[in-house]
């Protein structure tokens, strides 16, 4: 389970402070899809990095799985990103020189898992995308909807408790987008969801749906 | 290990990237290595051997008096010719591995993301980089020590260098510069790089590939 407590976060530019996300209080129970929504700037994508430890809040308590977070060290925030969360981006975010097989087993990898897992795991993760017979393409080889499934399949491969995605259909055409909705919603069925969108025609795929609004919640 | 094999993966999956730092890096290696074989003898020979030559010179006097003079005079240029080396070198491949670490900063925004801590990141750049720098600047100092040594006994076979300066070819006290200079070439891309890692949230190196 995630919980946030009045998360706020602001950054200093030249004009000033700017106040992105305003005492953000927020539960997600344990294998929910929360899909998030919102105007651009509104702090989708900063409240996205708080929920995946990429970012800290300038005030606020985060607890996963009773973890405080806020009270970790950058350190003990990479671990646990580590043991329990998984990204999707927008933008694929594959490393365009390793094949697609290379790009999931490279967090496998580093979490020193022995050689036969790691070939047993990256072969899993890419049947579940149904992408084996392009194991050995390069991102660049691979139609955007296809990276977009690599991608998934490397966030899936390490088995999180949390997957965040940050517009992960933004990219992808309306048929793409059906069939990646569907592979997510397929494949996350034990682990919580935390996906942002601008795309209002993917809110039935979500079990709750939330909108921000300059940085609070607004109104659905 | 997979640290390890993942470095030098990329080597070869990065070989993209690193097509002006190789080159330039051989080039540089390539003509310290010549210049530095050249200049360290003939510097040696000269300092060392100061000969007693009688009022009237016979002919053979004046040969190895004319060939000592070679050897100091070439000793002299090739050091020139070497610190120019050295100082363009050094700029031209400090500046390629600045752009060529500066391509790769949006990696290491998905390296966080998947998961890798800073200390990995590093590893791996360190690794990949170190790999390369060895290999490649080794490759290029033994090949231009060799064509070095070859050029000094064509010379002295043919009479327009001493004959005691063969005594002095092949010694390494160049080796040390090498070193400090390749290490040079190292730490600046790796200060970057590491310096870049310590300032920047994960963050912001995901939000620069957006």
């Amino acid at each position: 389970m995630i919980e946030l407590n009045n998360i706020c976060k602001t950054y200093r530019t030249r004009q000033g402070q700017l106040e992105v996300l305003k005492n953000i209080n927020l539960t997600i129970p344990a294998g929910a899809f929360v899909m998030l929504v919102g105007e651009s700037g509104s702090g989708k994508s900063t409240l996205c990095n708080i929920l995946g430890l990429l970012d800290t809040p300038t005030a606020g308590e985060y607890f996963m799985e009773d973890r405080a977070v806020h009270t970790l060290s950058s350190s003990g925030r990479t671990k646990l990103r580590r043991e329990k969360v998984s990204f999707v981006f927008q933008s694929f975010n594959l490393i365009p020189t390793m094949t697609a097989w290379d790009n999931i087993e490279l967090p496998l990898g580093y979490r020193n898992l022995p050689k036969e897992e790691r070939r047993m795991k990256t072969e899993a993760a890419l049947a579940s995308v149904g992408l084996t017979a392009r194991a050995k393409h390069l991102p660049g080889e691979l139609s955007g909807g296809e990276q977009q499934r690599v991608a998934i399949a490397r966030a899936l491969a390490v088995d999180p408790a949390l997957l965040i995605a940050d517009e992960p259909t933004g990219n992808l055409d309306k048929k793409t987008t059906a069939g990646i909705m569907e592979l997510l919603r397929e494949t996350c069925r034990q682990k919580t969801v935390f996906m942002v969108t601008h795309n209002e025609d993917l809110l039935p795929y979500a079990d709750r749906v939330l909108r921000l609004r300059q940085g609070s919640w607004a109104e659905l | 290990m997979f640290a390890w094999m993942h470095a030098w993966k990329n080597i070869y999956r990065q070989r993209k990237r690193y097509r002006l730092f190789v080159p330039l890096l051989l080039v540089c290696a390539l003509l310290s290595g010549c210049f530095l074989s050249i200049a360290a003898p003939c510097r040696q020979f000269s300092e060392q051997n100061h000969r007693e030559i009688g009022m009237e010179l016979t002919e053979t006097d004046r040969q190895r008096e004319l060939q000592d003079a070679n050897a100091r005079q070439l000793g002299q240029a090739a050091s020139m010719i070497q610190t120019g080396v050295l100082l363009v070198g050094a700029v031209a491949v400090l500046y390629v591995s600045s752009l060529m670490i500066g391509e790769r900063f949006s990696d290491i925004g998905i390296l966080y993301s998947v998961g890798l801590t800073r200390r990995q990141i590093f590893f791996s750049f360190f690794t990949e980089l170190c790999t390369v720098c060895v290999l490649v600047i080794g490759a290029g100092l033994t090949a231009g020590s060799r064509a070095a040594v070859w050029w000094l006994a064509y010379r002295i076979r043919v009479g327009v260098l001493p004959t005691g300066l063969e005594y002095y070819i092949g010694g390494n006290s160049w080796v040390p510069g090498c070193i400090a200079a390749a290490a040079g070439i190292l730490a600046f891309p790796l200060l970057r790089l590491m310096l870049r890692l310590l300032r920047q949230d994960p963050a912001d190196l995901l939000r620069d590939r957006t």
